[in-house]
């Protein structure tokens, strides 16, 4: 491949990015609202349920009520009782099949979802202990419950707290200190296992700091925070921390230099209450997925940990078995 | 837009939340006034919901999305008779707030410049070029949607930038 680049992609390369960092006009709101209504407005579920939805409802009343009024005109009549049926064999042996391959399929099924279950108990306690008995690392606290207060949060270990915008004074957490000793994607349970194609399908652009994905500019993000600590090969600019977050950040743009992606690295690691407690709750519950998740192809570069993904708002966290936060990520698509 | 079609209306939403903005600039960029580019983007999108049943998964959403906003923007040409846009107006900017003055003022004056640059192209180079940056298509999709060959399509986007690159001269 030649390092020269010919001139007219490079032309065609600062032309476009003279394009995208100036132009961001934006329909009106109420052209927005107009468009959504009219396709709201025909879809043809809505129209049907609303035109048949009365009738129905009295054709099932109407049918339930003389069937009660036939069995009570029967019922007076009969005087002597009824002999009992006689089943066909086969019907009678294929429905006992069936019943008991049923209720055999749903035993296993309960308890293979114990096993697990079980597994995963096992699994937390053996770290439990691992960690407890490992003296370079910082003395553990018991995993919290998502909705514990920050009061009961972890103590700090530092004899003068400074301040911290999630309450507690900061544990240095290097990079060495972040080991895989979570639970293994196997242990959760199969039912939070999220289809990537519904998130995709819900997914909602959303914005960093007032900065709209898909539509800001490097140059506005740069106005922002100033000049990146350093840039990727891939393009990305990472800061080493975002004034107002205890976080390094990487910003992530697209072939139109749209900001794409926005990857925050929290240190220390808040739980997710915290995390909620200083930037803004969802009020949703997250859909969980294992750490192969992303929009983007990549995966977490910490292996067991569980990815909670907030498809409305744009966003997902990578979570490790206590809810601490080890990544935020908002994108602007999930393709 | 399969989805779509099948009732879904979250995935009209993702599709008109990812485009909106893209195809509202092709529009406004290409008739030059607010008024008339808001009412050619809903009829573009009131078609995208009048045709979803039509529509075929043999090219990108994009693609077709782009070739329903040409033909109503020729269809505005031809009843107004005008062939390139005239500027009335100064060009619309929505700069941040957070920008400094003098940035804003760069910006304003590059954009000024891009779109006054742009008003003077020829319809098809001009179309050629938003196709490109707003819609991002490729040169194979913009042939499609204007109905000519991908030598064409690559021949108009030369000129184009290159006199969009000439205006800017000073500043790049």
């Amino acid at each position: 491949m030649s390092s020269e680049r010919d001139p007219t992609d490079r032309a065609a390369a600062e032309v476009s990015q003279a394009w995208a960092q100036t132009q961001s006009a934006q329909p009106p709101a109420a052209v927005d609202d107009a468009v959504l209504k009219f396709a709201r407005a025909a879809q043809p579920g809505a129209r049907q349920r609303r035109r048949w939805q009365a009738p129905l409802a009295l054709a099932a009343v109407l049918v339930l009520g003389v069937g009660v009024m036939l069995q009570l005109w029967r019922e007076p009549q009969v005087s002597a009782p009824l002999p009992a049926p006689t089943p066909a064999p086969a019907e009678v042996a294929d429905a006992q099949r069936d019943a008991v391959s049923e209720a055999e399929a749903r035993r296993r099924a309960e308890s293979e979802s114990q096993r697990e279950d079980a597994a995963a108990r096992k699994q937390i306690r053996r770290e439990a202990v691992d960690r407890a008995r490992a003296p370079a690392r910082p003395p553990a606290s018991p995993p919290p419950p998502a909705e514990e207060p920050m009061a009961a949060a972890v103590m700090p270990s530092s004899p003068a707290p400074t301040t911290s915008q999630y309450g507690f004074a900061p544990q240095a957490r290097s990079a060495e200190s972040v080991q895989p000793r979570i639970a293994s994607s196997s242990d959760i349970p199969r039912s939070m296992v999220l289809a990537k194609r519904a998130a995709m399908d819900a997914w909602q652009a959303a914005d960093f700091q007032e900065l709209p994905l898909a539509v800001a500019t490097r140059e506005q993000v740069h106005a922002r925070y100033g000049e990146p600590a350093s840039t990727a090969a891939d393009g990305a600019d990472r800061y080493q921390q975002l004034p107002g977050l205890e976080a390094a950040a990487e910003f992530f743009y697209d072939e139109r230099a749209r900001l794409s992606r926005v990857r925050l690295l929290p240190e220390p690691a808040p739980t997710m209450s915290q995390w909620f407690e200083r930037t803004v709750r969802f009020d949703e519950q997250p859909q969980i997925a294992d750490s192969s998740w992303s929009c983007d192809g990549g995966s977490s570069t910490t292996q067991n940990v569980s990815v909670w993904v907030y498809p409305s708002r744009g966003v997902w966290f990578v979570v490790d078995a206590q809810q601490r936060v080890l990544e935020v990520n908002y994108a602007a698509h999930c393709d | 837009m399969l989805r779509y079609q099948r009732g879904e209306l979250a995935a009209f939403e993702l599709l008109y939340q990812r485009h909106r903005g893209g195809s509202y600039r092709y529009l406004l960029r290409g008739c030059g006034n607010p008024d008339v580019a808001a009412e050619l983007f809903q009829d573009v999108w009131a078609g995208v919901v009048r045709s979803r049943q039509r529509y075929q998964v043999k090219a990108r959403f994009a693609t077709w999305l782009y070739k329903l906003a040409h033909n109503r923007l020729i269809d505005h040409y031809r009843s107004t008779r005008t062939g390139a846009a005239a500027l009335d107006d100064e060009p619309e900017l929505a700069a941040p707030e957070h920008l400094q003055p003098e940035a804003q003022a760069h910006t304003a004056s590059v954009s000024r410049r891009l779109l006054q640059a742009l008003s003077a192209l020829p319809p098809e180079q001009r179309e050629a070029f938003l196709m490109k940056e707003e819609g991002g298509l490729s040169l194979e999709q913009i042939a499609e949607v204007t109905g000519v060959g991908r030598e064409t399509v690559k021949s108009r986007l030369r000129y184009a930038i290159g006199r969009l690159r000439g205006v800017l001269a000073d500043v790049l």
